[in-house]
């Protein structure tokens, strides 16, 4: 079992290294891809993998039109695998479109190999590199070392007659075939009449020229003109160190001559009203933060302007109409990009609206208008237009939002509808001259005279204790009447009876003629109704009547219930006679 | 017997008439509702037909007013738009929306209501201009009432209780003969002042009934007038400024 694991062990690390074998690899890499005639293509050949270091070198595949110089190989370890590379020169005889870097290596009975990269030689220089030029009259100046031609420097422009605004792209190159030693500086020429951008740096490389290899490296700078007329480059100037190891060190400095370039006023031609001075090619978008709104809340449109030229001369973006929103002024910012060592980028308004009516809205197009210096016309751009769901706000615009400044009216309107109705009536009722509307004074004048008549009646009574006394007489009358008569009905006592009668008609009389109780007897009682003027029949049917009840009060026989009967029906009479007397 | 279904025929005449009343006054809120929609979709114009329609059936409401008056400016109609306002006005004058709507009108139409340049006397003008008959006559009712009231309670009263209770009753005599006041002049206003307002783009104004008399001035459209006489079909008009001319009956339309 044990000889078995170490067996299958050893397989396992004898199939592993196999597979390392296999995974030895070979890569072509080849720079530049465009260049001029004569001038060299670096191709670099790498091997990489464990044994790479004695794996040997490759072959390359050698292309019609192009000598081929070995240089060197190099040998680098990284993460414990080793790469082998190799460095060939191409320098190509003839102008064309070629398939440069094929390689390949035999290496223990396998053949492995690096495709080839296709490239492009051109019959002047290479048109993005440092010596290249856009026209056939873009200045350039040059200034040589004084040891011949060994180390000399290049000034030139790309365009001799820009418009004002139009980026002019200045390019300083220094071409040595010699070793620099120390320091080396580059002081830039004066720039008075530009408005300058620093370009990124070129990537250097190797020229021939005249028959001569020279390495290279270049500065660019972006210049856009200010002013029309004729504006002057000054002078570029390249310090450097000479000498070697076994030479003495000496200092030298190459200035080039000042460029002179015509700058062009933009044409007045089909110029738009609302153009504002932006040179260069630009698209616009506007964006909103948000497709549904509150009125009262703000929302936040973003108009960007991307594009080459020169994004500080963009200034005339023009708004849409928003007189339906209260507007802050916009926060600009602008961000650069010179790819392509043309200048560009992205320039933003961000602008904060507060709608103010509720309802669908549109916002824009913003527009911008540019001089395109390429086709040498005007041209109008805009966004697309944003539509925008203002909803009814919480918060009147004068009293909340942002800001705390008054709410400054910008239209008028007539006010909208009013609301839905569940009945409709008429409402052209008039309550004057209604009856109602005279019940309403009436009513409380009645009520005021019938209390104030009653208030009136009433101090009257309370003043005159005689007139009290003999209004209220009668109503006395009849509730003493109506014992007399319930004591009968009763078959009650018929002394009792009698004296209810009793009380009843010398009360009566009593208040009648405002007499004090116990002032009237049966005796003085004739005497006293003839001194009122009571008939003296009258007055006498009164004693009698007294008399009788007396007697009946005080005898011990008493009467039966017709004979009460018989004397209250008859002071019944004299009481209504009496009540016509007194 | 007789007299049983005699009041029986009554009762079921009047419920039917109750009915018929209610039916009517829904299918008039109904058509008010969907004249409201069709003015939401922008239909201005068939909106305003149909508060003319309900109109037509002698229902007057201040907000059917209103509305028609709006719509009536949506169809670039300041004449009726105006005239319906002021209609409503006269049903409602403190409504803020119908006041504000024809301030609005006055501020674009040719030519504008003079108003006076004193801040309190047009307060007052407008708090006045506000007051219905119907509310001068609630309140002059009210006062009299607690006028009434307090008399009587202080027929009970004595001392400085009754000089109190008085000195109440005295300001509500004030309110009272203010109201009262008020509510005559209104009466009065609402039977001698015709008002009236000018439907043509232009309506020239002569000395006299008659186009052979002098022209003396040019009303616009929306001008509201007061009616002084008719004469035929001529109408002499006075302007709230003072000014009085002779217009065309058929270029006004009373309010």
């Amino acid at each position: 079992m044990t000889r078995f694991a170490v067996w299958a062990l050893t397989c396992l690390l004898v199939t592993a290294g196999a597979k390392a074998e296999a995974q030895l690899h070979l890569a072509s890499e080849v720079s530049p891809t465009r260049a001029g005639l004569h001038e060299r293509f670096t191709v670099t050949i790498t091997v990489s993998g464990q044994d790479a270091d004695g794996a040997g070198r490759p072959s390359v595949v050698e292309p019609d039109g192009f000598t081929v110089h070995y240089v060197g190989s190099s040998t680098s370890i990284f993460n414990n695998s080793v790469m082998q590379s190799y460095t060939f020169l191409f320098v190509p005889e003839r102008a064309g479109r070629f398939l440069i870097g094929e390689a390949t290596l035999d290496w223990r009975g396998q053949r492995i190999s690096a495709a080839g990269t296709p490239i492009e030689v051109t019959d002047g220089g290479s048109p993005g590199g440092a010596g290249s030029r856009s026209g056939p009259d873009a200045g350039r100046s040059t200034a040589v070392d004084a040891e011949g031609r060994d180390i000399f420097v290049e000034a030139f422009v790309d365009k001799e007659q820009p418009y004002v605004g139009e980026q002019v792209t200045l390019t300083f190159v220094v071409y040595n075939s010699r070793t620099l030693v120390g320091d080396s500086d580059y002081e830039p020429p004066s720039l008075t009449g530009f408005w300058s951008v620093p370009l990124p740096r070129v990537q250097g490389g190797t020229k021939t020229i005249d028959g001569r290899v020279y390495e290279y490296n270049a500065v660019k700078t972006a210049l856009f003109p200010t002013t029309t007329g004729e504006l002057t480059i000054g002078q570029g100037t390249f310090s450097f160190n000479l000498g070697g190891f076994f030479s003495r060190m000496r200092g030298a400095r190459l200035t080039t001559d000042p460029i002179t370039i015509r700058a062009r006023s933009l044409p007045a031609a089909g110029r738009p009203d609302d153009f504002d001075g932006a040179v260069g090619r630009y698209e616009i978008q506007a964006t909103a933060d948000r497709a549904t709104v509150a009125a009262g809340d703000v929302v936040t449109v973003e108009v960007s302007v991307t594009g080459t030229g020169n994004l500080d001369l963009v200034t005339g973006v023009v708004p849409p109409d928003l007189s339906n929103f209260r507007t802050y002024d916009p926060r600009v910012t602008k961000t650069l990009s010179n790819s392509g060592f043309t200048v560009g980028g992205v320039k933003t308004w961000e602008y904060v609206l507060m709608p103010s009516k509720p309802g669908k809205t549109v916002i824009g197009p913003f527009t911008l208008s540019f001089f395109d210096s390429e086709t040498g016309r005007y041209l109008t751009v805009s966004s697309t237009p944003i539509e925008l769901t203002v909803t009814p706000g919480t918060t009147s615009a004068g009293t909340g939002g942002v800001g705390s400044r008054n709410v400054e009216r910008i239209a008028a309107d007539i006010r909208y509808l009013k609301s839905d109705h569940d009945s409709m009536g008429s409402s052209h009722r008039r309550l004057y001259g209604s009856v109602p509307f005279y019940l309403f004074y009436l009513m409380p004048a009645a009520a005021f005279a019938g209390v104030f008549v009653f208030k009136r009646r009433r101090d009257i009574l309370e003043r005159d204790t005689g007139l009290k006394r003999r209004r209220t007489a009668w109503k006395h009358l009849q509730r003493a009447i109506g014992r007399a008569e319930r004591l009968i009905s009763d078959n009650g006592s018929s002394a009792e009876a009698c004296r209810a009668i009793v009380d009843a008609l010398t009360d009566y009389i009593g208040d009648c003629l405002n007499l004090a109780p116990g002032a009237l007897t049966t005796a003085s009682i004739e005497e006293t109704l003839g001194r009122h003027g009571v008939p003296e029949d009258l007055a006498g049917r009164t004693t009698r009547t007294l008399a009788m009840c007396d007697f009946i009060r005080f005898s011990s026989v008493g009467a039966d219930r017709s004979m009460q009967e018989n004397i209250l029906g008859e002071t019944r009479g004299i009481l209504r006679e009496l009540r016509e007397v007194l | 017997m007789r007299g049983i279904l005699c009041a029986g025929i009554i009762l079921l005449v009047a419920a039917l008439l109750a009915a018929t009343a209610a039916f009517c006054a829904d299918d008039d809120a109904a058509a008010y509702n969907k004249a409201g929609a069709l003015y939401r979709e922008g239909r201005f114009g068939e909106s305003l037909s149909i508060y003319e329609d309900i109109l037509g059936r002698g229902i007057r409401n201040p907000d059917l007013l209103y509305n028609a008056g709006c719509a009536a400016f949506r169809t670039d109609d300041l004449g009726k738009a105006v005239l319906y306002l002021e209609r409503a006005r006269a049903l409602a004058p403190s409504d803020e929306d119908i006041l504000a709507n024809l301030s609005y009108l006055n501020s674009i139409k040719q030519d504008q209501e003079p108003e006076s340049g004193n801040t309190l006397l047009v307060f007052f003008s407008r708090q006045y201009r506000a007051i219905t008959p119907n509310g001068a006559a609630l309140w002059s009712g009210i006062a009299f009432a607690l006028l009434m009231g307090t008399l009587t309670f202080a027929l009970f009263l004595a001392g400085w209780r009754r000089i109190a209770v008085l000195a109440g009753a005295g300001i509500f005599g004030i309110i009272f003969l203010a109201a009262t006041i008020t509510l005559a002049e209104k009466v009065n206003h609402e039977r001698t002042v015709v008002e009236a307002v000018v439907m043509a783009d232009e309506a020239p104004a002569y000395s006299g009934p008659d186009t052979d008399n002098v022209h003396i001035f040019t009303l616009h459209e929306g001008t509201v007038v007061i009616v002084e006489r008719t004469q035929d079909d001529w109408v002499l008009v006075r302007l709230r400024s003072g000014a009085a001319g002779w217009l065309r009956n058929d270029l006004i339309e009373r309010i």
